[in-house]
């Protein structure tokens, strides 16, 4: 009896030890397990953003290469050639060609290609309304 | 007993075994990644995007300026025939495709030549063959697809696109294959342009591929800068192509032409011949490299007459109508020679006494040279100083010449009246330019500037170099009458009668300059050249107006002959390029006429003839004239 009473005493000790230590050992298991999980899932996310990126990243040169076509096709020269393919004899007006408008449709004053186009539609050109401030303009021969 | 041991200590040990080595894994691959071998590690660097370079205009549909030149994202192709050997590639179900039908997949996606693609598929001695550099989505799809290829090495790398293809190349410059800028705008902005490269450090599987969750540090690349030029490029294209069509017409072997504008000095273009492609800039000769407006210097001739005038204006000694006797050998008082060995004129109207304006107007040696002998070498020096001759400009390109001109006191008493018509200096086209842009700009010169801003990556503003305000080099009086004696020279009158332009006035001067060769000049070989500021601003649109119509541009235009040519003058040769160029000016910056009693009075042609009968009228009026044919007057 007094054996078994000692017994059960140690056995009493090393079973609380063994819980303790079980508890710890139990713990860091989870924690492992944890870890890994997290790290794996991390890992998952890694790759997705790394694909991501590659993609954008692809996309961006995509567009960069499109935007590139896009300004070479407008460039001087292609705009010329694409003007001679189709035909099209177009230059830029001179100052004398082109007449500014206010907001309800009227001519600003002392414009001269205001007096130009008067001149031609009435077979004379007035300079006093035309010109600025009435400029002397000669009579065409 | 024993047994209850084994049986609790077993299981305890082997959870530890378990946990320690777990987690020494978990330390190991985490905390001290550096610990494995190194074999393993890897860094690799990042290209970063090489900056653009724009021009002033901009599109109205997006707000933006027009690229000149851009980096664009492209592939790289190679070609390992050994790779294609090894490797059979075929789809299931068919046969393996035949080197032959590879070859041919790569010559068509590529648009290559087939049997030069062949030759290099069956040249196994080098395994790593240029094939092409391409952005073609379809080529890259093609040819990284195992079913139709084996051996294409595809690598990812950047492309260098000049737009504008041979527009602009001196002021552009070039990269290298390193993709360093070489020249021009593209080696002095080299270090705003090329951004700084990103870092990847990290771990590489056994086949040499990143394990991307390994990877400890990732830099990425921080783009270049983008720089902005003052260029206008329908301004340049027009200006190259009037350049070099003067260039074939008169029989030049070299021209160039710049534009400024009149009020602040920005470059709206810059044209220099011959020229080169940008992106086979190691293959050109190296005379077609040189940009002549910058880059070299030469003697100006008669064009530098108006800074004499200028001076001796600004100075109080001399008015626009102070008359002067054209006779060379001038005596004194004592009956000694007046001035010092005075050079011979060119004028090709004669008279006894010929007013300031008019040695302007007719380039008359005698009288400028007597200007400057009387100005004396330090007021003269001064002048040409401040006009910004003998020092470079600060124009942002690189290799500025300053040109030759000499201290005073090392002038001799011929150079007091040679360096007043323009011998015996040397200078660049872009001094001589900014020297009429002072003019134009009622005397205050600002410095001639090609790069408007740089922007970084993020939009802001880089700060490229120093703010260079302008400098007043005569008072706004003088400027002005210095103006207006310049107006007769695009006259019936003058010496550039073909540089006239309807509707417009041109306060301009002719130089038509002997070409030095050895220590001689070498008979009847010039250099011709003429600068014009447009409108002139002294002309009123109306005489109501209160002030003249300001000045919009100014125009140098100069043609350099290697032979004899009947249109070597200033005046015949590079006063027609003037009117091209300025005609198309002064219509893509919309300027209005300073006379527009001409425009509603002839059409071009009707105006060239008044121009040519007038000019007839005024040499046959002259006693002086022997009937020569109009163009040898200059």
């Amino acid at each position: 009896m007094r054996r078994n009473r000692k017994v059960s005493k140690r056995m009493s000790r090393i079973s609380v030890h063994t819980m303790h230590i079980g508890a710890v050992m139990l713990m860091l298991f989870v924690m492992v397990i944890l870890n890994l999980l997290a790290s794996s899932s991390c890992n998952q996310l890694i790759k997705i953003v790394d694909q991501k990126e590659k993609t954008l990243q692809s996309c961006d040169a995509e567009l960069e290469r499109t935007s590139s076509k896009w300004d070479a096709m407008r460039s001087s020269d292609n705009l010329d050639r694409a003007l001679v393919k189709w035909g099209l004899s177009m230059h830029s007006p001179s100052a004398n060609q082109i007449i500014r408008i206010d907001a309800s449709g009227h001519p600003y004053p002392g414009q001269t290609s205001v007096a130009l186009l008067r001149q031609r539609v009435q077979g004379g050109y007035s300079a006093q309304v035309s010109t600025p401030a009435g400029g002397a303009a000669r009579r065409r021969r | 007993m024993r047994g209850e041991n084994i049986r609790f200590w077993l299981p305890v040990l082997a959870l530890c075994s378990f946990s320690g080595y777990t987690s020494y894994k978990l330390v190991r691959a985490h905390l001290v990644p550096t610990t494995t071998e190194p074999k393993y590690d890897f860094k690799s660097e990042v290209v970063s995007s090489r900056g653009a370079i724009y021009d002033s205009t901009r599109d109205p549909t997006t707000g933006r300026n027009y690229p000149l030149v851009k980096s664009t994202p492209c592939w790289e192709f190679r070609l390992d025939p050994v790779a294609m050997t090894n490797v059979v590639v075929k789809v299931k179900g068919e046969k393996p495709r035949s080197r032959e039908a590879m070859a041919r997949t790569i010559s068509q996606v590529l648009r290559l030549d087939y049997a030069k693609t062949l030759a290099m598929c069956n040249d196994t001695r080098n395994r790593y063959q240029f094939l092409k550099v391409s952005s073609d989505q379809r080529a890259h799809d093609v040819l990284k697809n195992p079913k139709y290829v084996a051996g294409v090495i595809v690598r990812d790398t950047h492309e260098r696109r000049y737009f504008e293809d041979r527009h602009l190349a001196h002021v552009l410059g070039s990269v290298n294959k390193e993709g360093v800028g070489s020249y021009g705008i593209e080696q002095k902005f080299d270090k705003f342009l090329r951004g700084v490269p990103g870092r990847i450090r990290g771990k590489r599987d056994g086949q040499g591929r990143e394990i991307v969750e390994k990877r400890v540090e990732k830099i990425p690349p921080v783009p270049g800068a983008d720089v902005y030029l003052t260029i206008n490029r329908h301004l340049q294209k027009d200006a190259e192509e009037s350049l070099s069509q003067g260039i074939a017409e008169f029989g030049a072997a070299a021209g160039w032409c710049v534009i400024l504008d009149a009020q602040n000095g920005e470059v709206l273009a810059m044209a220099s011949f011959p020229d080169f492609d940008p992106r086979e800039f190691g293959n050109a000769p190296d005379y077609a490299k040189v940009n002549r407006v910058t880059a070299f210097t030469y003697e100006p001739g008669s064009v530098m007459k108006v800074i004499t005038a200028a001076a001796a204006i600004d100075k109080g000694y001399v008015r626009p109508d102070s008359l002067y006797s054209t006779d060379r050998y001038e005596k004194g008082p004592g009956g000694d020679p007046k001035y010092y060995k005075l050079p011979g004129d060119g004028s090709h109207v004669w008279e006894p006494r010929m007013s300031v304006k008019d040695a302007i107007v007719h380039s008359s040696n005698i009288v400028i040279g007597k200007l400057g002998y009387e100005l004396g070498p330090t007021t003269l020096h001064s002048y040409m100083k401040k006009f910004g001759f003998g020092e470079q400009t600060g124009i942002e390109l690189p290799g500025e010449e300053r040109g030759i001109l000499r201290a005073p006191e090392r002038w001799d008493k011929a150079t007091r009246s040679r360096a007043a018509i323009g011998q015996g200096v040397s200078v660049t086209a872009i001094q001589l330019a900014s020297a009429y842009q002072a003019i134009a700009n009622d005397g205050v010169r600002m410095p001639p500037r090609i790069v408007s801003k740089v922007l970084n990556a993020d939009g802001e503003s880089v700060a490229f170099g120093p703010t260079r305000a302008g400098e007043r080099v005569v008072s706004v009086k003088t400027s002005r009458q210095v103006r207006e004696m310049m107006l007769g020279v695009a006259s019936p009158e003058g010496t550039a009668r073909r540089a006239a332009l309807r509707g417009y006035s041109v306060a301009g001067k002719t130089g038509t300059a002997q070409k030095v060769r050895g220590r001689s000049y070498a008979p009847g070989i010039y250099r011709a050249t003429f600068c014009g500021i447009v409108p002139s601003g002294v002309v009123k649109r109306t005489p109501q107006d209160a002030e003249p119509v300001p000045p919009r541009v100014v125009i140098l235009v100069s043609l350099d002959f290697e032979e004899k040519r009947k249109f070597h003058q200033g005046g015949n040769s590079a006063g027609p390029v003037f009117k091209r160029i300025a005609q198309g000016t002064l219509r893509r910056l919309e300027v209005s006429p300073d006379r527009p009693d001409e425009l509603l009075e002839y059409d071009d042609d009707e105006f060239d003839r008044i121009m040519e009968s007038r000019a007839k009228k005024v040499a046959e009026e002259d006693p002086m004239w022997d009937g020569e044919p109009l163009w040898t007057m200059d």
